[in-house]
Formats: C-alpha cells, structure tokens, sequence
C-alpha cells in the first residue's frame, strides 16, 4: 500500500447550495474510507453524489460537519471531473494538460515533460493519445478529451484520486482500455479512489466497496463489499453473480427495495 | 482574399476621382487623388512630418502600454476583492461613460498645457475600459478550470497567472482591442486641441486652419494607415496568442 495514500472520514457532513444554503443536496452523511481503499458511489441523475465528491475532496466546504483525511501528511491529489473538456486547459497543449501540474510550477523543468508524458501513455497502454500530444484540446473530439482527463489524473500519480463519471464519454473500446489502466494504476500506487458513476459497471468493475445512493434527500441506502480482486476482467460482466449483484444494486436504488 | 482587399482600394480612389471630375466640388475642398498622391510622397519624404508620425505612433505606444497594464492590474484587484469593486463600480461606469475630451480641462488644470497632462488622460481612459473587461473576464472564469488547478494543489499567484488570467485572457483581448482604437482617437483628438505643437493631429488641423488641403488628406491617409496597421498588429497578435478565444 501507498504509504502516503490517506484514508476519508466524514462525520456528519451536510451541504446545502445557494446564497443562503436553502438547498440541501445531503445532511448528516457519515463515510470512513480506509487508505488505499477503492471506492465506488452508484445512484440517479441529480442525486447530489458530484457536490459528494466536491466535499470530501475539500474542493467545497460541507455546510456541517467534518471531513478528515486519516494519516496523511502532504498528498498528491487528482479529481476526474465531470466536464472533462471544461476541465482542460485551452491554452495548453494536450501534453501540457497532462503534465499541468509540473506545467505550472516553476521549479520543475519542463523539457523532458514530453518524455514523461509519452513514457506514461505507453507505461498505460493509452498510445492511442500519442498523435494527439501536440494538438490544443478544442481541436480533439469529447471523447479524447475524456482520455486526456484521465491520462492527467494519472500523471500526476495521485495518493486520492476522485472520478467522477470517468468513463462517459468512451466508446466500447477506450472504456475497456482505460478501465484496465484505472486498475493498474490502482493496483501499482494503491491510491485511494471515490468513483463516482450512474454507470453500475463502470462501479462493479473496478470498486472494492459500492456504496448506493439515492436522492431526495441523498442518502446512503445500501452497501456492498465486491467479492472480486483486482485487476478485473471485463468478461466478469456474463457471470451469473455479476449479474446478480447488478440486479440487486440496482433495483435497491431504483425500486426501493428493501432486501 | 488580397486581390478583394485591394479591389477595395481602387474602388475609394475611383469613386474619389469621380466626385472630383464632376467638379461638383472646388479642389480646394476635395483635391483630386493623384495631387493627394503627390502630397503623400511629400510625406513620407520629409523628416518633419516623419517625425510627427513618429510622435503620435511613440505617444499611442506608451498610452497603450502603460494603460493596458494598470487596466489589467485594477481589473485583477477588483475582481479579486469584490467589496472594492462594489464601491468602485459606480466611479468606474461614471468615468468610462464620460467623454474623455471632455475631461481635457480638468487635467490640464492640474498637469499644465504638456504631453504629460495628454497621455496621463488617454491612459486614464483606456486604462478604464481594459479594467473592465479584465474583471467580467475574471468574473466569468470557467470555475471548472480553477477546480481542476486547486485539487491539484494549485493556489495564490500561481492559479491567477496560469489559470484565471489565461482564462480571462480572451475577454481581456476584447477590452484591449477596444482600447487600442480609443488610444488613437484620444491621442489624435488631443494633438488637435489648444497647446499641442506636435504630432498628426497638429499637422490635421493646422493643414485645415491654412487651407493647405492637399496635406491635409494626406495626413488624415497617413492616420488611417496607422490605425489599420495597429488594428492588424493586434490581430498577429490575438492569432498567435489567444488562439484558444471563441473555442
């Protein structure tokens, strides 16, 4: 395990939009994550589970209550965002994206950042980027500009990492491609990983822990431990207990089953 | 695109000639293109009226310059420090609304008949418009893109020179634009006025003040050609260095 990877407590967190917090999107969630741990949140559209993940990275601040980061001193962060192509960088090459972070500091040279970069995508198996290195990211289509969201993620080789819908925007092919490299960076750095996903594979394909949500107000209303190690294959999908577990996440957030 | 560019150019000096041959109008008023041609020569040959375009292309540089980098300064610590931009926003709309020209008094009141008092005006008033357009520039940042910077550990003046100004940066370049062609106007405007000794707009209006007309359209040419050639400069410019604008 990452020594430096940090583990997530959230003790009663509450956050509610607007001027004066008269949305609640959640109230009174309580999250222990342990280090190294992946995590997966499953629920609908509009539940709230991005200002989730806004709040237990600290990019927002929960409106009541805590959150902890457990034995971690100075991490390395990344956060997958939904608006993968709000989220690059215009003025930036696709491989200054990718390096951003050393990009912008002033201490790190930056001639060998190419390198770094190239040597990531193949370390990734992710070549399919290498064309695009010199492009700017509003001359590469939404689906590359989702792989280069996640080739900067990685990158940055993250203690925590946030996703959040990562894989939306792939077709079949790149979504297996970067579902292996998700794992293997996972299973090489051992970060800890909040996947964020109204997708229930993209979950149960890569989670150790599914946490299911619901909305209105969000709350936590189910919680599974996956019985599959990682690195998962994608041929898990036609098993039977795939499968089963599917239904049953499913229907527990879709038909308010109570089993 | 070039040949219609210059199928411009005959077109003006066509229908030029044309209103001169039709004598509707004395030589004195409108001077047939080919003395105006003459004129031009003269121009570009003598080192006095050089000098004046020297002068007022020397003057817009130093106004431009100056005012853009104030403009772009106080747009950054109103956009930063909302409670001064709160009791800023009514003296700023005030001024920028206000004709400059008109200001010309007060400053010459206090800084004397000089090019100091000049420029110190045309860079209050460009200075004004890119402040502006630099703080809706800020304020209309993609707060997506400084999300990605700060969970990256990206903060203080690292993410406002990497981040918020790049992503202001096209809305600044439409303020700068702006202002680039206030700059002129202003600088023009006020060689014309009382005290000036140098300069295009001396040379403009002293050509109209002794009936020297054939001059006169030449440095008013002159002028339009220096404007056209900083309005192009700006694009090179925005092409090369805010490619990203509009995308």
């Amino acid at each position: 395990m990452n020594k430096q990877s940090p583990g997530i407590e959230a003790k009663n967190i509450s956050k509610s939009w607007g001027d004066n917090e008269t949305l609640p999107v959640f109230e009174n969630i309580n999250l222990n994550i342990s280090p190294g741990e992946f995590v997966g949140i499953y629920g609908p559209n509009g539940s709230g589970k991005t200002t989730l993940l806004y709040v237990l990275s600290k990019l927002e601040q929960a409106s009541k209550g805590t959150v902890n980061y457990i034995n971690s001193s100075k991490h390395e962060s990344a956060f997958v965002f939904q608006d993968y192509k709000g989220s690059l960088y215009n003025w930036l090459k696709v491989f200054e994206n990718i390096a951003f972070q050393k990009w912008f500091s002033e201490k790190e040279p930056k001639s060998s950042l190419v390198q770094d970069v190239k040597q990531l995508l193949s370390e990734y198996n992710l070549t399919a980027l290498r064309p695009l290195l010199t492009k700017y990211p509003y001359d590469i289509s939404g689906g590359e500009c989702q792989l280069v969201a996640l080739a900067r993620a990685f990158f940055a080789k993250p203690a925590l990492l946030f996703l959040d819908e990562p894989f939306s925007a792939l077709d079949v092919k790149n979504r297996k491609l970067l579902l292996a490299a998700l794992q293997q960076m996972w299973s090489t750095h051992k970060p800890t990983v909040l996947l964020v996903s109204h997708e229930i594979d993209d979950v149960l394909l890569t989670a150790q822990r599914v946490l299911a949500v619901g909305d209105n107000p969000m709350k936590i209303i189910g919680e599974w431990s996956l019985p599959w190690s990682l690195p998962r294959a994608q041929s898990l999908i036609v098993t039977d207990e795939f499968a089963k577990i599917q239904q049953e996440i499913k229907s527990k957030v879709y038909l308010g089953d109570k089993k | 695109m070039k040949r219609y560019v210059i199928l411009g150019i005959i077109l003006i000096v066509l229908i030029w000639q044309l209103i001169v041959s039709v004598g509707f109008f004395s030589q004195l008023v409108l001077p047939s293109p080919s003395k105006v041609a003459v004129a031009l020569y003269t121009f570009v040959t003598s080192v006095k009226s050089l000098s004046d375009l020297g002068i007022t292309t020397f003057r817009f540089f130093v106004s431009f310059l100056i005012s853009s980098g104030l403009g772009v300064i106080i747009g950054v610590i109103i956009s930063r420090f909302p409670r001064i931009g709160s009791v800023l926003s009514f003296p700023l709309d005030f001024f920028r609304s206000l004709p400059a020209p008109a200001l010309f008094p007060i400053f010459m009141l206090f800084l004397g008949i000089s090019d100091i008092a000049r420029i110190s005006l045309v860079i209050f008033s460009s200075a004004l418009i890119v402040a502006v357009y630099t703080n809706h520039g800020i304020q209309n940042c993609h707060q997506i893109k400084i999300r990605a910077a700060k969970a990256a550990g990206i903060r203080g003046y690292s993410l406002l020179s990497n981040v918020i100004l790049r992503e202001a940066k096209p809305e600044i370049a439409t303020g700068l634009r702006i202002s680039l062609s206030v700059t002129l106007i202003l600088i023009v405007v006020l060689e014309m006025l009382a005290g000036s000794t140098t300069g295009l707009g001396k040379r403009i209006i002293d050509d109209h003040m002794l009936f020297r007309t054939t001059d006169m359209y030449a440095s008013i040419i002159i002028v339009g050609f220096l404007g056209y050639l900083l309005n192009r400069l700006f694009l090179l410019w925005h092409r090369r260095y805010v490619h990203w604008a509009g995308k």
